[in-house]
């Protein structure tokens, strides 16, 4: 029976993904709005005690800024306002014009924001505010997940905010400027223990290298690429978009890997090891097995990356 | 100060917190022994979904209910005691008019 995607999706079934990521998000979801905020402020200065975040160049901060003006002229009922909207996935023009955001855009908007409630110039959490014992629940939660998860949690939770794209009929993605790739001499190389396969290789170093140009040429024209806890990204166009919006500047780490023949002349990889952000770069190794099915003639068909549910997975290459 | 705030002195916190405690271990027992039991009368997959369903409603019930830094815990005291992982005898040493408030919000 030829492969499908959904049934290149079941590739290595017994790897563990950290289930705790999407269910601490519905969790979260079941907040009201004000502890939704005062939760990922919270949980966003508990982690910097032992993570540390890069600040977002000025190349992608350019998107926000406008409204990041916007906000400082307002009041700070107003200010606070604002961000509840967002959270409510409220239909206001800042709501409209956020979802409009790729993910680094929107991460960096409330960096900054962050950054000016330091400053007493965007209205802060409020003082003493107490956590409902539901959010101080999905906190305790989300404080005693690996950084990896606890990034993912939290970026999720600022994904989903803004209106509902699905509701605006077409509009432009605003998204940070593609950077280059690197040129040769820049350029790293992987060394998988157990893979020698050029197609896995070429995968890692081409993303490595931001040359998003060359990484496509390795998919088959309906492949498929399936992100952390996602549906799969099907068809080379869209996967290009997706590595140039929310790739750049990854740096992976792969580690081990084991390769076997699969049905119909398929070969089915799994590989494990980190991925470092540019958000947290060295500060946060997320724990990653990516699991490849190519087809007879090397090409991807469909890979699936996983946030692993602990360290020991990195070890699980079982079948 | 608002008036009619009820004075909580320290035992009688200390009695609301055992309280909130005892009543956290029965329940959670409960859940446990009943959710052995709801799976194992699984057999198709719509009664999986059921239970994850179930799960997702008793967790956010679980987390929400037991507040012990709650400085008003009426509420919660007679929740429990209306669900029954809590006798009222198990309030004793709280002042009459506490314990009037907790039976009278019981038996609503």
């Amino acid at each position: 029976m030829p492969f499908t995607i959904d049934s290149a999706r079941n590739i290595f079934p017994n790897t563990l993904a950290a289930d705790a990521v999407p269910a601490t998000i519905a969790r979260f979801g079941q907040l009201s709005a004000e502890d939704q905020l005062a939760l990922i402020w919270f949980a966003y200065l508990e982690m910097g005690k032992t993570i540390t975040i890069a600040a977002p160049g000025a190349a992608s901060m350019q998107f926000a800024e406008q409204t990041i003006q916007q906000m400082l002229a307002m009041t700070p009922l107003e200010q606070s306002q604002v961000m509840c909207d967002l959270v409510n996935r409220a239909d206001t023009p800042i709501g409209r014009t956020y979802a409009t955001w790729s993910v680094n855009v929107k991460l960096g908007f409330w960096y900054e924001l962050g950054r000016l409630m330091e400053q007493g110039r965007i209205a802060p959490i409020p003082q003493g505010y107490k956590l409902s014992a539901n959010a101080n629940a999905v906190f305790q939660t989300i404080i005693g997940l690996d950084p990896g998860q606890q990034i993912t949690v939290l970026r999720n939770a600022v994904v989903d905010m803004g209106y509902d794209t699905s509701k605006m009929g077409n509009f432009k993605t605003v998204a940070e400027p593609v950077v280059p790739p690197k040129e040769i001499s820049q350029r790293t190389q992987v060394k998988i223990e157990g893979i020698d396969n050029p197609t896995i290789i070429s995968y890692m170093n081409n993303l490595n290298a931001n040359d998003f140009e060359s990484l496509i040429e390795l998919f088959t024209p309906d492949g498929a690429l399936q992100p952390p806890f996602r549906r799969p990204i099907v068809g080379k166009d869209e996967v290009l978009q997706f590595f140039r919006e929310e790739c750049q500047n990854l740096q992976l780490i792969p580690e081990r890997g084991v390769a076997e023949p699969a049905e119909d002349g398929f070969t089915q990889i799994k590989v494990t090891g980190k991925c470092q952000t540019p958000w947290f770069s060295a500060s946060v190794g997320m724990n990653i097995a990516w699991r490849f099915l190519l087809d007879p003639q090397g090409k991807i068909f469909f890979v699936a990356i996983d946030l692993l549910a602990s360290p020991k997975e990195l070890l699980n290459l079982a079948r | 100060m608002q008036p009619n705030t009820p004075q909580w002195s320290d035992r009688e916190k200390e009695i609301a917190r055992e309280a909130l405690s005892k009543a956290y271990v029965r329940e959670t027992e409960a859940l446990i022994a009943e959710i052995r039991q709801k799976s194992s009368q699984i057999s198709k997959i719509n009664d999986i979904w059921s239970l994850n369903d179930y799960l997702s409603a008793r967790r956010y019930d679980i987390d929400g209910k037991y507040d012990d830094r709650d400085s008003m815990p009426i509420f919660v005291l007679a929740r429990l005691i209306q669900e029954g992982w809590l006798d009222s005898e198990e309030l004793a040493g709280l002042t009459p008019d506490k314990r009037a408030k907790v039976a009278a919000l019981a038996s609503m």
